[in-house]
């Protein structure tokens, strides 16, 4: 089977190293980003199986950047799930419920728990 | 044009307008009733004569019918006595003149009888010359012989008159025709009963026409015109036509005249009847002009009432605008003689409480400039009293350099300085939310990354590989050391909002400060090259600040100037300007673009984020710097071109204003 491949996208260099570290070592192909722009830009040749996207990016946030990716139709069908230091409000869970984000996780993170959740994901 | 004059001259039209619509209505529906009138009357003088002269002729061939029977008896006798020498001499011959001749003296219609024998040939008459004249041909002997004939209207010479032949036969008792009795009408008693006037007015006649155009009645503008004159009109030619109607046209004189024209086709004539039109229309002139004078009186009416009533109108509304006339030149009128219970009487009313209420607030703005008027007298002797005050001092305390003014304008200067710190609480009450969730994720970030690192670190598959250990640990490391800058730079912001930051102000001396700024720095610039210069100006006195403080700005100053240049130089210089020190922080950096010149000094603005990761930034240093010369009274601001450098420039003042600063808070 194919190595599943999975787009990180963060502002924070040390989170990007981190989380792609944690991922390789469990087999996962790992593309990093540092901004939503870059990311939307090799989203024009990559086709990630997921996107770990931080929400709390400047310039553009990871908000917009999801937005940006399910107006696009090559990349709408996309699974995105969100890092996130903020807890959602009900408001805020709607809101992630209509742009199709499958989860959030919280920072600080435990390295064992985000595995299992990009496992669930990729299920 | 005036209002009134608009008024008046409206109502004129309007009932101009009307009246002569009704007066046209009226008049064509009673010129046509009036025509209609006389065509009934024209019809039913003309029907009434045609009567008349069926009911004459048919008399009068009735009277012949009787005498024919009275004659038949001797007639026959006549007839069949034979033999005597001559006609004159037959008893029964003589017998039937003699009837004739009284029949004649008795009826003065008939102007000759005359006997036809079967043979068409005249054999006795009242005229002797007529005797033994062949009429086999005419119409009154063929007809005659079957039954009455009335001939048609003609001319006779022989008595020079018109005439009309009736026959009717002569039948013995077993109704053998034995001869033809004819006798001749004269027609002037026919002309007299046409031409007789009746109900006809004036100018009305009635005529009779025969198929040749030819009058057969004396008319009454041509007196002997009977069988003499020949009429061509209209009605002659519709009439011969065979048609019977009503028609306006021209009569024989060339007059307009009403006609009615009926065919009598039993006696082959036209029967006319007509009127003048001047005549028949008599009443419609007079009806026309009495219709006018109506129109006149009503007009005159209705002017005099528009008049009247518009002058009625717009005096109100002139009161009304000379009372706005007289408001405009102050004089106050606050009642208004307009009683026309209307709406003008209303505008009237909102007039007069505009003008109240226009009073009142002219009153009040009146008090309220007489109070600001004495509270400007007030505050003027205040400034004055304070200038005096200042004044005194000056010439007893020989320190005090600045004159009244000054001390005027670094009132206001606080005043204003007062007034933007109060702006800028609200704002920062207001993005306080925005700040407590920006501060979170702040910290959140690095301890995510120590977090994370930290488990990897204790996995023992990483925690053998030397080298990645000693780069995680490397990382948490920085990571701990940011956090650490963080929070500290946090609490100096929290205390500084708090106003818990206490200053101990002393006097400072700049250029052994800045120098310390410079030594403290050395290391780091000449690492990367960079010449790191301090420039006090000679005339820069001490400054009444707080050494620690101002140490703090500075290094925060010259750390950003060093992390963001790579090369060329980093220079303090420090001049006095009036009652402050001019402070420049310039580099040769990477420069920063004129749209972020105010963002920079916001908390957690980084124009970079990355570049500022790279340098241990934590968004913060600028706000701290802005916040802590604010609080020393002073100001900061930038200036800058990308990729050549950035200046900022600092103005503290030398001495602080604390007393007056704290009595004006």
């Amino acid at each position: 089977m194919a190595k599943k491949k999975i787009m990180l996208v963060d502002d924070e260099q040390n989170i990007l190293e981190l989380v792609s570290e944690l991922l390789m070592n469990e087999g996962y192909d790992v593309i990093t980003t540092g901004s939503g722009r870059e990311a939307l830009e090799k989203l024009k040749t990559a086709k990630p199986d997921l996107i770990l996207l931080d929400m709390m990016m400047p310039n553009m946030s990871g908000r917009q950047v999801c937005e940006a990716i399910r107006k696009n139709s090559k990349t709408k069908n996309l699974r995105i799930a969100f890092l996130t230091v903020a807890k959602f409000s009900e408001a805020g869970k709607e809101k992630l419920n209509e742009l199709k984000v499958l989860d959030y996780i919280t920072k600080p993170f435990d390295n064992a728990d985000l595995l299992e959740r990009v496992k669930k994901m990729l299920k | 044009m005036k209002l009134g004059i608009k008024l008046s001259l409206i109502f004129i039209i309007l009932s101009f307008v009307v009246a002569l619509v009704m007066s046209i209505t009226f008049f064509i529906q009673s010129s046509s009733a009036i025509e209609s009138r006389i065509e009934n009357q024209l019809e039913s003088i003309n029907l009434l004569k045609q009567n008349h002269l069926d009911t004459y002729i048919l008399g009068e061939q009735l009277d012949l019918e009787i005498l024919a029977r009275d004659i038949s008896e001797d007639y026959k006798l006549m007839l069949d006595s034979s033999g005597f020498y001559s006609m004159e001499l037959n008893p029964y011959h003589k017998n039937i003149l003699e009837k004739l001749s009284l029949h004649s003296e008795f009826d003065k219609n008939f102007i000759e009888f005359f006997i036809i024998d079967k043979q068409g040939m005249v054999f006795m008459s009242t005229i002797k010359s007529e005797v033994g004249k062949i009429k086999e041909n005419k119409d009154y002997f063929i007809k005659g012989k079957n039954s009455s004939f009335i001939g048609y209207f003609d001319y006779n010479p022989y008595f020079q008159l018109p005439t009309l032949i009736i026959s009717v036969p002569i039948k013995d008792d077993k109704e053998n025709l034995l001869g033809i009795l004819a006798g001749r009408l004269n027609l002037k008693e026919i002309s007299n009963l046409i031409t007789k006037r009746e109900g006809l007015g004036e100018t009305g006649e009635t005529l009779l026409v025969n198929e040749f155009n030819l009058v057969l009645t004396d008319l009454k503008y041509f007196p002997d015109a009977a069988f003499k004159k020949k009429i061509f009109t209209d009605a002659t030619k519709n009439c011969l036509d065979g048609k019977s109607g009503f028609i306006q046209s021209k009569d024989y004189r060339d007059v307009n005249v009403f006609v009615y024209y009926l065919w009598v086709p039993d006696r082959n004539v036209c029967l006319i009847t007509k009127i003048d039109e001047s005549e028949a229309l008599k009443d419609l002139t007079r009806l026309s002009y009495i219709m006018a004078i109506i129109f006149s009186v009503i007009i005159i009416v209705v002017s005099i009432i528009s008049l009247v009533l518009a002058k009625k109108i717009t005096s109100s509304i002139i009161k009304l605008k000379n009372a706005a006339l007289d408001l405009s030149q102050g004089k106050w009128k606050t009642r208004l003689n307009i009683h026309t219970k209307d709406e003008i009487e209303n505008l009237a009313k909102t007039f007069v409480e505009m003008t109240k209420t226009l009073k009142k607030s002219r009153k009040q703005l009146e008090s309220y400039s007489k109070s600001l008027e004495s509270k400007v007298r007030q505050r003027t002797k205040q400034f004055e009293d304070k200038a005096k005050e200042a004044e005194d001092s000056k010439k007893a305390t020989l320190n005090i350099m600045e004159d009244v003014e000054e001390t005027n304008n670094k009132l206001k200067e606080t005043e204003r300085l007062l007034r933007i710190n109060l702006r800028e609480m609200k704002k920062l009450d207001k993005q306080k939310g925005e700040f407590i969730s920006i501060t979170s994720h702040e910290l959140k970030t690095p301890i995510t990354s120590i977090k994370g690192f930290v488990q990897l670190l204790s996995d023992p598959k990483i925690g053998k590989k030397s080298q990645k250990r000693k780069k995680y640990l490397g990382i948490v490391y920085r990571e701990v050391i940011r956090l650490n800058i963080l929070i500290s730079d946090i609490l100096d912001l929290s205390r500084l909002d708090l106003k818990t930051v206490k200053f101990n102000y002393e006097k400072v001396d700049l250029k052994e400060l800045l120098d310390t700024v410079r030594k403290e720095n050395e290391l780091k610039a000449n690492k990367k090259k960079i010449q790191l210069i301090v420039e006090v100006d000679k005339t820069v006195p001490k400054i009444e600040n707080d050494r620690t403080r101002l140490l703090q700005v500075f290094t925060n100053l010259v750390v950003n100037a060093i992390n963001y240049t790579q090369k060329g130089y980093v220079k303090i210089t420090a001049n006095k300007e009036k009652s402050n020190v001019h402070f420049i922080v310039e580099d040769t950096g990477i420069g920063i673009s004129k749209q972020y010149f105010e963002k920079i000094f916001e908390r957690f603005y980084q124009v970079d984020s990355s570049l500022t990761r790279e340098i241990g930034g934590t968004g913060l240093g600028l706000a701290i710097t802005k916040e802590l010369i604010t609080k020393m009274q002073g100001s900061i601001k930038v200036e800058s071109i990308v990729g050549k450098g950035t200046k900022f420039h600092v103005l503290l003042p030398i001495k602080q204003k604390e007393d007056d600063f704290k009595k004006k808070a």
